[in-house]
């Protein structure tokens, strides 16, 4: 006897191989079979609306709040050097993440500069809190007397893992980061006196 | 944020660059499926820091094997990949939902106490799914099929999921497609059994 002819009669209704109506017609579905038949058709079309929903958890961008957070800056030292990927000092096959990048600790984790690397300055900043985050990243010359304006200042909002800025900084720096709600409320903050290339 | 408005379109273009690169890939094209898999070696990196995150729900074995899932997942659904965001961070949202699921199976199989599944169920509120996808009907749905076993939960993730026919599934599996139909079947009926116990009634 093959698999396909140990079929039900329910299953064979609900495969397209046997008409409800001819079913009972001919007496094959009892009641209690028929109400079963009528359950799985529904638990067949709420899989249907699952994957409908998985499809769309797909299709939809990064929600800012509902995914782990974290990112590496890279920081220039001559405008001509853009941002890259979370790179530290990894071949082509660590280009995109480093398993720490993705999340911290249960506070901000501040490391930097990574670098210098390749006449850059590296940032990486780790947390693993919940909920929507953002972080302003400033930085100034290290000879700049404290409360002047930054040579750049930047706020990701962590909607990209491969976001960044490039800007031109001499190669001595101060610089710090800030993590923050959307609401304002700090989260955490660090601040590095003095990096330099 | 002028001089800094360079990066958005820069992402853009990458995002672009990405989909076309997926279509070339699911089209056949040799050179973009050969890009692609070196992208995928991203993959057990994923699964490792999410199985941390989750309190190492899975062992390396597990974690082996759902990586080959994730593959397979991607490469079953990379027509549809639009490129609203970079690939990797497409394979992360799948890697993230496959963890969860198969994390979810072995709480639920390994402690079918209450505890146990309040734990399955505090998973995607950990990992945060769009509400959607969280909702109370699918949260329901997934944890009764933890209770399947791994054959009968995949054969219906293969169906619903991929959307494969069963003939298709059958090639996947090494099976009759009659056969895989008689497998689909009795996987549905001992679920539509376990909701029945949890729900009461479907």
């Amino acid at each position: 006897m093959s698999a396909e002819s140990e079929l039900g009669v329910v299953e064979r209704i609900l495969a397209g191989e046997l008409a409800e109506d001819a079913a009972v017609e001919r007496g094959l579905l009892a009641p209690e079979e028929r109400e079963r038949l009528h359950e799985l058709r529904a638990l067949e079309a709420r899989l249907q609306r699952e994957a409908a929903a998985y499809d769309e958890y797909l299709a939809a961008p990064e929600p800012v709040s509902r995914r782990p957070w974290g990112f590496a800056v890279l920081l220039a030292a001559a405008a001509s050097l853009l941002v890259l990927f979370l790179v530290e000092r990894g071949g082509p096959d660590e280009s995109f993440l480093r398993d720490d990048t993705l999340l911290g600790g249960t506070s901000v984790e501040a490391l930097a500069p990574v670098g210098p690397d390749a006449g850059a300055y590296v940032f990486r900043l780790e947390c693993a809190e919940p909920g929507p985050l953002q972080t302003t990243v400033r930085v100034w010359a290290a000879a700049d007397p404290s409360g002047s304006t930054p040579r750049l200042e930047h706020t990701f909002d962590g909607l990209s893992w491969d976001a960044g800025a490039a800007a031109e900084l001499p190669a001595e720096i101060r610089w710090e980061a800030v993590v923050s709600r959307p609401s304002g409320e700090p989260v955490g903050a660090v601040e590095i006196p003095f990096a330099s290339l | 944020m002028g001089r800094f408005g360079f990066i958005k379109g820069r992402r853009e273009r990458a995002h672009a660059a990405d989909a076309s690169l997926a279509q070339r890939a699911a089209a056949g094209d040799a050179d973009a499926r050969q890009e692609l898999t070196r992208r995928l070696e991203c993959v057990p990196r994923f699964l490792r820091q999410l199985d941390r995150s989750l309190g190492s729900a899975l062992g390396d074995e597990d974690l082996q094997d759902l990586a080959q899932d994730v593959h397979a997942v991607v490469w079953s659904k990379l027509a549809s990949f639009e490129g609203r965001a970079r690939f990797e961070t497409w394979v992360h949202r799948i890697a993230s939902f496959e963890l969860r699921s198969a994390a979810r199976r072995k709480w639920v199989q390994k402690d079918r106490t209450e505890s146990g599944a309040r734990d399955a169920m505090e998973l995607d509120e950990r990992e945060g799914q769009p509400m959607n996808l969280d909702s109370e009907e699918f949260e329901g749905l997934r944890l009764a099929m933890a209770s399947l076993s791994p054959e009968e939960e995949s054969i219906l993730r293969i169906r619903f999921h991929e959307g494969l026919t069963f003939d298709q599934i059958g090639e996947r599996v090494g099976q009759t497609a009659s056969g895989v139909k008689y497998h689909y079947y009795a996987a549905l009926e001992r679920l539509r059994r376990i909701i029945r116990v949890r729900e009461g009634g479907e």
